[in-house]
């Protein structure tokens, strides 16, 4: 009996923390829940998105590779130069597992289980061997333990490289498509996923709302909704969709005033936590209405798009195009589901514990932890990811090599994405990530069209890139822009336009990861339906940015000024 | 909190008898095993072919051995000094490699000039023109590179000491610009002096050749090497211990703040350290060419040996000699492997560098 209760309480709790769980999480649900709408739009046929989803499932594949990184790195100070062993075995066992006439059936791993389980048997095999690896962390020490990292990456790619009758030699191992993702319940379930997930965004927006009361609020949510209705607008297609969604948008406007219009008139009830008073019209009637009928307006603007890839897995189950957006969601599900744990690894207890080690290890001993077990624990799970992200890449790229999957430039690009991005950052080596691959392969495109060079420079480009990067942003792009901005949000905080308030709060700034996101992915699908669009996000950017100078004029020149004075000085002291 | 992991090195502290019998039992199972590995060799090359194999792979891997350790004194002095893990030292030797063959043919036309008067010293002498076209070659590839070097310090890395993560991603991006710069330049296909068909070198550097009798001929390019890699490694010792400076350098790897604190100019010395060393890594790619050839895929594969080389000689607080040893532990194992067992030959040097780190996680010289 007491038993019931407690679930029931636990249940309660549950469902009581979401709120909290959305409102600490506005910048990665809102980017989450852009990322999982994309993939609906693509219809049947060739869909200009096609291109761009591929692009970014390598993106988020080698960002789950970069975070593993990023773990030993950045949270326990262990610089690896083996970690592309950790994604190679993962691979090759995939490789091995896909393969479905290498061994009789009983011991067929992919006739035997399911294929998420084979995902998980991956990760399983990383984190052996990254427990292997944790093993020597007792003896070996910085540099040593990066080196004999090494020495078993290598050997593993030199065994690999000199059995081709095992690894496909030169030429390359063919990987099988797993036959779920060919299969249209699987894509139904992660469509489920998506609605939830945006779901959630509305309900964030709506907490958003509730909680600011400023007009900056309304001005955020104005832009959001013009924003996702254009997107809207051009991805879907009926027009009764869009219509719905902004109407939900409209709901969330007139919660605003209604919740703004109760502030003003009764100051003490708008404090629910001191009266303990809720109002069940704006507390639960309208959210959910609003919820129900953004969610409706979605369903409506690609319910024939569902259709049609559903119908396409009826009519013929071996068609290439349709694995695209199935694998873009499983990885965006892995990448997520990775995030959130990381993040709450890293705030629990043992990830204390762990950064206690990685500052100063002695001292750590000495008030009792265990340095060793840390280790080991950090690499076991750096290497399940690692694995996972090494078994996600062998069925996206079909074909894999000792040298693509086990090569030693893998281990130097996970570093660099990490650095990139900034070290210890949990999003920079994701966008660090982003930056590199995007720039690989667009590079050539624009050296040898855009500045009329010779296109084999484009790794002088990079190197360049790195370069400046280092040079201006010593700590990564995630974290010099942390380090910087510091005094700039405090500014923001107070800025007024006239007489008209228009601060800016820590809560606010995930408007600018969606618009960042929404604008960046739309410019890059190059298709003309979107321009209207990238044009609106792009331009309210600009005049915010112009805005911004505007206010921030006086403390701009000075800054000029004082950087101009003390690097002249510098240069006379040397 | 008790220590849960248990070591056999906290066990052997305690015990030293046992300490002292394993290493007596350690000894003679090397031995034996070295003796049980020979007699298999000689039992299926029969001993003429075991001396044949061991003498060739001897002289290929002393002179494999100098050219690496050429290299990667280089690399271990920046590391040591300045705390640097030099990742574009690879594409530094590729790139002397590069320069010592353009040198070589720039010179060589020079000399040939029938304008100019080194026409009347070379014209006629075949063999001089190509010895002294090869050394100009070479120290004109080895100052290029120390001056490369040099600007890459004093306007870069310079900015970004104590910041090693920074400084590996500054060096990739060198390591990246520099094997594209070659690339562009000298395109992806390996180059070797055969295909420059009326060069002099083939006279002296490449076909000529020391024959013992016996199966035993030996490219007297390479026993070259070895000479010139023991000349240039003695060189190096006696400056360590004779002049001001390499005394100041030793003596900053091993504390660079004390060596300061004295009123050394310690940026300076490191300045010196990064053209010595490029300078090094130039000289041993423009001298490698007549044998490996040059090829912009070179450096990264070099980059690991160094890593493997300075990781066994003793990183951290090493000494010189540490970095020789390695180099010819290395150098000659790779080519003994080679010789004999031909399926280890690129894991041997791992599997040796994983032993050694097990015995001594500091290396040969090293501490923790």
């Amino acid at each position: 009996m007491s038993n019931d209760i407690e679930k029931e309480g636990r249940l309660k709790g549950s469902i009581s923390g979401i709120p909290t769980f959305l409102s600490n999480n506005r910048t990665v649900i809102a980017v989450l829940a852009f990322l999982y709408l994309l993939p609906l739009s693509t219809t049947a046929g060739t869909s200009p998105i096609r291109t761009l989803l591929y692009l970014v499932t390598q993106i988020m594949i080698f960002g789950l590779l970069a975070m593993s990184f990023d773990l030993q790195l950045g949270r326990a100070a262990l610089l690896n130069f083996g970690h592309v062993a950790l994604f190679g075995v993962g691979a090759y066992f995939m490789a091995y597992t896909l393969d479905a006439d290498l061994f009789p059936p009983p011991f067929n791993l992919i006739a035997a289980v399911p294929y998420p389980l084979t995902l998980v048997l991956a990760m399983m095999i990383g984190g052996s061997l990254g427990f292997i690896m944790g093993l020597t962390t007792s003896r070996m020490r910085g540099t040593a333990f990066a080196f004999i990292a090494l020495a078993i990456a290598m050997f593993l790619y030199n065994f690999f490289a000199e059995n081709p009758d095992i690894s496909g030699g030169e030429t390359g191992m063919r990987v099988a498509t797993p036959d779920l993702i060919r299969t249209g319940p699987f894509y139904l379930l992660f469509v489920a996923i998506a609605f939830v997930v945006l779901a959630a965004f509305f309900g964030m927006i709506i907490l958003y709302i509730r909680k600011r009361m400023e007009y900056t609020g309304l001005i955020v949510v104005i832009v959001v909704m013009v924003g996702l209705t254009g997107t809207l607008l051009a991805f879907g297609t009926g027009i009764l969709g869009p219509v719905l969604v902004s109407l939900a948008f409209l709901g969330v406007i007139f919660l605003f005033w209604m919740e703004r219009k109760s502030t003003v008139s009764d100051p003490l009830r708008y404090s629910e936590v001191e009266t303990g008073v809720t109002d069940p019209l704006t507390a639960y009637a309208i959210p959910f209405s609003i919820i129900l009928v953004a969610i409706l307006g979605l369903v409506l603007s690609f319910s024939s798009n569902i259709t049609d890839m559903v119908m396409l897995w009826v009519e013929d189950t071996q068609l290439f195009l349709y694995t695209i957006p199935v694998t873009y969601y499983l990885v965006l599900t892995c990448l997520a589901i990775t995030y959130f744990f990381v993040r709450r690894l890293i705030a629990s207890p043992f990830g204390r514990m762990v950064t206690a080690v990685a500052q100063n290890e002695e001292r750590a001993e000495a008030l009792g932890y265990n340095s060793y077990r840390a280790k080991i624990v950090v690499l076991v799970i750096s290497g399940a990811i690692a694995g996972l992200s090494g078994a996600l890449y062998a069925p996206y790229l079909r074909v894999i090599d000792p040298h693509t999957v086990l090569g030693v430039e893998v281990t130097i690009n996970a570093m660099l994405y990490t650095i990139i991005g900034g070290i210890g950052t949990l999003l920079g080596p994701i966008l660090g990530t982003g930056v590199v691959v995007y720039s690989e392969l667009n590079l050539v495109d624009f050296i040898t069209e855009g500045l009329g060079l010779p296109g084999q420079l484009w790794l002088v480009g990079l190197g360049v890139m790195y370069i400046f990067i280092v040079l201006f942003m010593p700590l990564g792009i995630v974290g010099s822009i942390g380090q910087k901005t510091g005094s700039l949000k405090a500014k923001l905080r107070r800025m007024k336009l006239g007489r008209f308030e228009f601060g800016l709060k820590d809560s606010d700034y995930w408007v600018f990861g969606l618009l960042g996101i929404m604008g960046l992915i739309l410019f890059l699908t190059e298709d003309a339906r979107f321009v209207l669009v990238t044009l609106g996000i792009f331009g309210f950017l600009a005049i915010l940015g112009v805005v911004l100078l505007w206010i921030l004029r006086r403390d701009i020149i000075m800054g000029v000024k004082k950087s101009f004075r003390n690097s002249r000085f510098s240069r006379g002291g040397n | 909190m008790q220590r849960i992991n248990f070591t056999i090195q906290d066990y052997l502290e305690e015990n030293p008898q046992i300490r002292r019998i394993t290493r007596y039992v350690v000894f003679i199972a090397f031995i034996v095993l070295t003796g049980l590995a020979i007699y298999y060799a000689i039992e299926i090359y029969t001993w003429n072919g075991f001396i044949v194999g061991v003498s060739k792979s001897l002289v290929n891997g002393l002179a494999l051995s100098m050219l690496l350790f050429l290299m990667v004194s280089g690399f271990f002095l920046i590391f040591g000094l300045c705390d640097v893990i030099n990742f574009a030292h690879g594409a530094f030797f590729m790139l002397g490699g590069f320069l010592g063959f353009v040198l070589y043919i720039a010179t060589e036309a020079v000399f040939l000039d029938p304008a100019l008067p080194f026409y009347l010293i070379f014209g006629s002498n075949y063999f001089v023109l190509s010895i002294a076209a090869f050394t100009v070659s070479a120290l004109g590839a080895t100052a290029i590179m120390a001056l490369i070097g040099g600007g890459i310090e004093f306007f870069t890395i310079r900015r970004l000491y104590g910041n090693p993560i920074a400084q590996i991603l500054l060096t990739v991006g060198f390591m990246f610009i520099i094997t594209q710069v070659a690339e562009i330049f000298f395109g992806p296909s390996q180059f070797s002096y055969f295909i420059i068909p009326n060069s002099q070198i083939t006279y002296f550097f490449i076909s000529g050749a020391l024959d013992f009798g016996g199966g035993m001929i030996f490219s007297s390019y390479r026993i070259f090497l070895i000479f010139l890699g023991f000349t240039v490694a003695g060189l190096m010792f006696l400056g360590f211990r004779r002049t001001r400076i390499g005394l100041q350098i030793q003596a900053g790897i091993e504390d660079s703040e004390m060596v300061e604190a004295l009123g050394t100019n310690i940026r300076r010395l490191f300045t010196i350290v990064f053209m010595l060393g490029a300078g090094l890594a130039g000289l041993s790619g423009a001298v490698l060419v007549p044998w490996i050839g040059a090829n912009s895929g070179h450096g990264l594969t070099y980059l690991i040996y160094a890593f493997v080389i300075v990781v066994v000689g003793g990183a951290h607080y090493g000494r010189f000699e540490g970095t020789f040893f390695g180099a010819l532990i290395v150098g000659l194992s790779m080519q003994f492997a080679a010789y004999f067992v031909p399926f280890l030959e690129s894991v041997i040097v791992f599997i040796i560098m994983a032993i050694i780190l097990i015995i001594r996680p500091g290396g040969l010289t090293g501490h923790e």
